[in-house]
């Protein structure tokens, strides 16, 4: 038998420091970033079997105008199962933004990618301390979840309790505003320092890719290649993209409908069945009594969830993001178009906390592992600031719907509220260069159009797009072509990907029954 | 010109090709779909008990981490695990033959022969029926005595749950598993379902 070798965990030495200037830190030479080894929080050892450790790095909380306040990001070190691997790792940012790492899910890359893997809880997120939680907006759900879309005051008091969490954090010597991308960069830059790691390899799943674009932007050099699942880019606010990708979507799912013989016949334009729900639900909003979702179990008692083309429209988005609601959805509109909420639908409504659905991937919007306080800064600082409000304004095509969920976009309300400064102007801009890039994508997923990944794409010299057929968000999680596709192309990330073969095999196979 | 403005003046597109309905297909898909919001419920109560077991059997010093939000205190000498990544009575290969009597076989399409090699590094080797497409690389177990804990399917058929735990107990070339904690219902009918038998070292 073999114990855990904890000593090729993260390093026989407790204590690092960098050592050198000219660092992610900014150029603040009075401080060096130190990383500690730390024991396994319980909830790690719970989930992670492979080899591993844990520690902390400690960095400057605002690297240029700070006061010289400290914070600590945490990490997770995976081994690889053979003591033979290349030398360079791998490091993962296993979420979307304001999310914390992906533990349990994250470690299986250590084994499929053959190296070493750090999985970080970027700043404010997760383990790392502080963390930004807003649990004075996850007390708005069950308010949220029984009013309409196109509700005002419900709005308003979102913008109230996001005031209410920025004082709190503020009043506790949090400056929110250093929550942002590029600190976050500055903190793997330093990461990779303070480990004396000449060269690694970059992973993110979801929106953490801005962390990764803005590293590959500020630290090329130590970059030897970068996969992206599911990303976004810095030069298209999420405001803007959540139009755009909606609509992308949407005729992705309207194409594949009518190109299957049974969904064409239950739907035979997909888009028309949805324009005709939210105008339905607006003139007569559905309800439903809510008894065993998460709001009404945490509440106590059952609660009248109402539904307008607003609420609809959200819940369409987000099940656009979810492999497993996608077959799913042509059935849900054709029902909701003649008045009809569907289990699906009610499902997601029903367990969705505060504007989270439809607006932010993935599953995860409140809870322990997502951050609010995160989120709103890198959203009011890095993008907001960035969203040409008359595109947007054109893009919503006159819908009312469309309107109620993007044109009055609670989030950018709720940026007044969240007072930080705006990013410098390059935070907006596309990242360039020649580092080796591949970006995954889903054929539906609304977050991360493929048209905007190979837009993106087009600035970098070396980058290489992949779109996985009947994947929504976070196609890594779905099956095994892209893991096969990303595995191999990491080893020899100078060639285009080159095990694609089974993607002919992937398809959506729509619901098309009763039930 | 900007991609806002492609976009919305309509892209080409490359669709990919859509196959015809697979009634079985669709059933199992959304059949998962909303055994996965029932299993992020069942696995938020597995973690509760966890952490309940742990503060009863860590005492203090768990306590103390979790009233600090999960964090434990840094040390200089971690305490090593008594769970070991891999198990000379366990290495080997092994195989089954899955039946379709199961749901979860039958939601996942599970049915048919399957061959696992527990490695001595502690990595878990799978090959599964051809209908089965999801991911089987990467992932671990680890064994303490007579007990077993793996990851298996961790990032697919049972995602965001937590490693299964069984007891096992090997027979001449047999080898069984049973459940002890396991929140994935595919994981469960792999294991326990029939026993496997031994194809070499």
């Amino acid at each position: 038998m073999r114990g855990k070798s904890w000593r090729d965990g993260l390093g026989v030495v407790a204590l690092i420091v960098v050592g050198c200037t000219g660092d992610g830190s900014g150029g603040n030479e009075s401080f060096r970033p130190r990383f500690e080894e730390i024991a396994c929080p319980s909830d790690v050892e719970i989930q992670v079997l492979p080899r591993h450790s844990c520690g902390h790095l400690t960095v400057l909380e605002d690297r240029v105008d700070g006061n010289g306040r400290t914070i600590q990001v945490f990490v997770v070190k995976v081994l690889p199962p053979q003591d033979e691997h290349p030398e360079d790792p791998v490091l993962v940012l296993g979420g979307n933004i304001g999310e914390a790492a992906e533990i349990g899910g994250g470690t299986q890359v250590a084994a499929r990618l053959n190296r070493i893997a750090y999985l970080i809880d970027p700043r404010g997120t997760g383990h790392s301390r502080p963390r930004l939680a807003c649990p004075e907006v996850d007390a708005l759900d069950d308010d949220v979840a029984t009013a309409l879309a196109s509700d005002d005051d419900v709005r308003e008091e979102f913008e109230a309790v996001v005031k209410a969490c920025h004082d709190r954090l503020a009043s506790q010597g949090v400056n929110v505003a250093a929550y942002d991308t590029e600190q976050a960069a500055a903190d793997v830059e330093d990461l990779r320092r303070a480990l004396g790691i000449p060269a690694w390899n970059l992973g993110s799943l979801g929106t953490q890719s801005r962390i990764l674009l803005e590293v590959m932007r500020s630290y090329p050099e130590h970059v030897r290649a970068v996969y992206m699942d599911s990303p976004e880019f810095p030069q298209l606010p999420d405001p803007e993209e959540a139009v755009i990708g909606t609509h992308w979507a949407l005729e992705q799912l309207a194409d594949a409908c009518a190109a299957a013989p049974r969904c064409r016949h239950l739907v035979p334009d997909v888009t028309r069945a949805l324009s005709q729900a939210t105008t339905r639900l607006d003139a007569h909003p559905a309800t439903f009594v809510s008894r065993d979702g998460a709001i009404a179990a945490g509440l106590g008692q059952p609660l009248v969830i109402r539904v307008d083309g607003g609420k609809l429209l959200r819940v369409v988005r987000s099940s656009l993001g979810l492999t497993q609601w996608i077959p799913s959805l042509p059935r849900m509109i054709a029902a909701a178009a003649q008045g009809t909420i569907t289990a699906p639908a009610m499902e997601i409504l029903e367990e969705d906390p505060a504007f989270c659905s439809g607006y932010r991937p993935g599953e995860g919007c409140s809870g322990p592992d997502f951050s609010l306080g995160v989120y709103l800064t890198v959203l009011c600082r890095d993008q907001v600031p960035f969203v040409d409000r008359s595109a947007l304004a054109d893009s919503l095509r006159g819908d009312a719907a469309y309107q109620a969920v993007f044109g009055s976009n609670p989030y950018l309300d709720a940026c007044l509220a969240w007072d930080v400064p705006a990013a410098d102007g390059v935070m907006g801009e596309p990242v360039t260069g020649d580092v080796p890039v591949l970006i995954l994508t889903g054929q539906f997923d609304p977050h991360s159009p493929t048209p905007v990944a190979e837009e993106a794409a087009s600035k970098l010299s070396r980058a290489y797009v992949v779109e996985i057929p009947g994947q929504g968000h976070n196609v890594l999680g779905t099956g095994d072509c892209a893991v096969s596709i990303r595995n191999a192309w990491v080893a020899r990330p100078e060639s285009p990907p080159d095990a694609t073969g089974c993607l002919a095999a992937l398809s959506v196979s729509f619901a098309t029954g009763s039930k | 010109m900007s991609i806002d403005r492609r976009l919305r003046e309509g892209f080409e597109r490359s669709s990919p090709a859509i196959v015809p309905n697979d009634q079985a297909a669709l059933e199992r898909v959304t059949g998962r779909a909303r055994r996965h919001v029932m299993v992020r419920r069942a696995t938020t109560t597995v973690m509760v008990a966890f952490v309940v077991a742990g503060v009863a059997l860590g005492g203090p010093r768990v306590l103390d981490a979790l009233q600090d939000g999960g964090r434990l205190e840094p040390v200089q000498e971690p305490t090593p695990s008594e769970t070991v990544p891999g198990d000379a009575a366990l290495t080997g290969t092994y195989s089954t033959t899955l039946g379709d009597e199961d749901p979860a076989v039958r939601e996942n399409q599970m049915d048919g022969e399957w061959t696992i090699t527990f490695r001595s590094d502690g990595l878990l080797e799978v090959s599964s029926p051809e209908a089965f497409q999801e991911s089987r690389s990467g992932y671990s177990f680890e064994v303490s005595g007579d007990q077993f804990r793996t990851d298996l399917f961790r990032t697919d058929v049972c995602n965001d749950m937590l490693p299964g735990r069984y007891s096992w107990q090997r027979s001449g070339d047999r080898l069984t598993f049973e459940v002890l904690d396991e929140p994935c219902q595919a994981r469960a009918a792999l294991f326990t379902s029939g026993p496997y038998v031994t194809q070499g070292l």
